[in-house]
């Protein structure tokens, strides 16, 4: 494994259950250029320094038993390729966990680079496309709008996995702090 | 990409304070409370542990004073419960809790909208 590589995290959720199918650890990367406009989390766009972790490391850190997967939010993912391709590959062999990763690119584009193909290879589920906050997503389906894409790039899952049980998830922690994610949010 | 984030909760309102201390009272994880309505005050009991709940005025936050290990640990769940109450309490019209649980130290609530 490549020791060197270090990725930008914005924030982990180690135990979600609404950010892909059962409980997954979420790993929310930090920078984006998309500029979705109504983006969930504006925070994540600047290319600065937030905490730079080794992949390895983010589950030494962040990994908790009995997780069924990891997801890898943002920020978008692909402006961390070789972080991003390490970390799935250390969920996979290391941890024996499924993937789902987010992007606001669209595969096609993406499927012209060598290492994003690698990337792929690693993935069970990419989801595709920019946010566009007029074709908001109605239903539970695990992605913020209609447009954006789900491709089953493993035999792994198939689309009624992404199908949450809730809109909304709020985890309130052994000292009171209250993590909110989800695909909407309460204002 | 999902939505983040992340708030931190300060003890500002007392009648979560008090909702989060019967909780704890229920669940057997104190004795008893009881509170001075001049003082700002609440004096809570943990088998003989004395811990005290209060703020300077109204507009101020509680704070927890006591023996450091039980002020602690009543602060931090009285903080989590305190969350729990006011979060159920303040849920906009258009979302319901389709499920709760409470697993590994964490209440989750999930929201339908
Ligand atoms: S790609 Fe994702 S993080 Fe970037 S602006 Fe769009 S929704 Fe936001």
């Amino acid at each position: 494994m490549n020791h060197d590589v270090i990725i930008n995290v914005h924030s982990v959720i180690p135990v979600s259950r609404i950010n892909g199918p059962g409980k997954r650890m979420v790993v929310f990367f930090q920078g984006c250029r998309n500029k979705c406009a109504g983006c969930f989390n504006p925070e994540t766009h600047p290319f600065i320094r937030i905490a730079e972790y080794h992949p390895g490391t983010i589950f030494t850190k962040f990994y908790r038993p009995g997780i069924e997967g990891l997801t890898v939010s943002g920020g978008d993912p692909f402006y961390q390729r070789r972080g991003l391709l390490q970390l799935l590959r250390s969920a996979r062999e290391d941890y024996g966990l499924s993937t789902v990763v987010y992007t606001g690119f669209e595969y096609e584009m993406l499927a012209a680079s060598t290492i994003c193909r690698t990337i792929f290879s690693y993935t069970d589920v990419l989801i595709d496309g920019r946010f566009d906050e007029t074709k908001i997503e109605p239903t539970m389906l695990a992605r913020g709008s209609t447009n954006q894409r789900l491709h089953f790039l493993s035999n792994r899952y198939t689309e009624k996995d992404l199908v949450m049980p809730g809109k909304i998830e709020l985890i309130v922690g052994p000292e009171g702090t209250i993590t909110q994610t989800g695909f909407s949010k309460v204002a | 990409m999902s939505f983040y984030c992340v708030i931190k909760t300060e003890l500002s309102k007392k009648k979560y304070v008090i909702a989060a201390l019967a909780e704890m009272q229920r669940k057997g994880e104190i004795t008893s409370y009881v509170v001075n309505k001049k003082k700002e005050k609440i004096e809570v009991d943990r088998g003989g542990e004395i811990v005290t709940v209060s703020r300077a005025n109204e507009n101020s936050n509680f704070e927890i004073g006591g023996i450091s290990r039980p002020a602690r640990e009543i602060s931090d769940r009285m903080k989590q419960l305190y969350a729990y109450e006011s979060i159920k309490d303040n849920l906009p019209l258009d979302f319901e809790i389709a499920k709760e649980t409470e697993e590994a130290g964490e209440i989750v609530i999930m929201l339908k909208g």
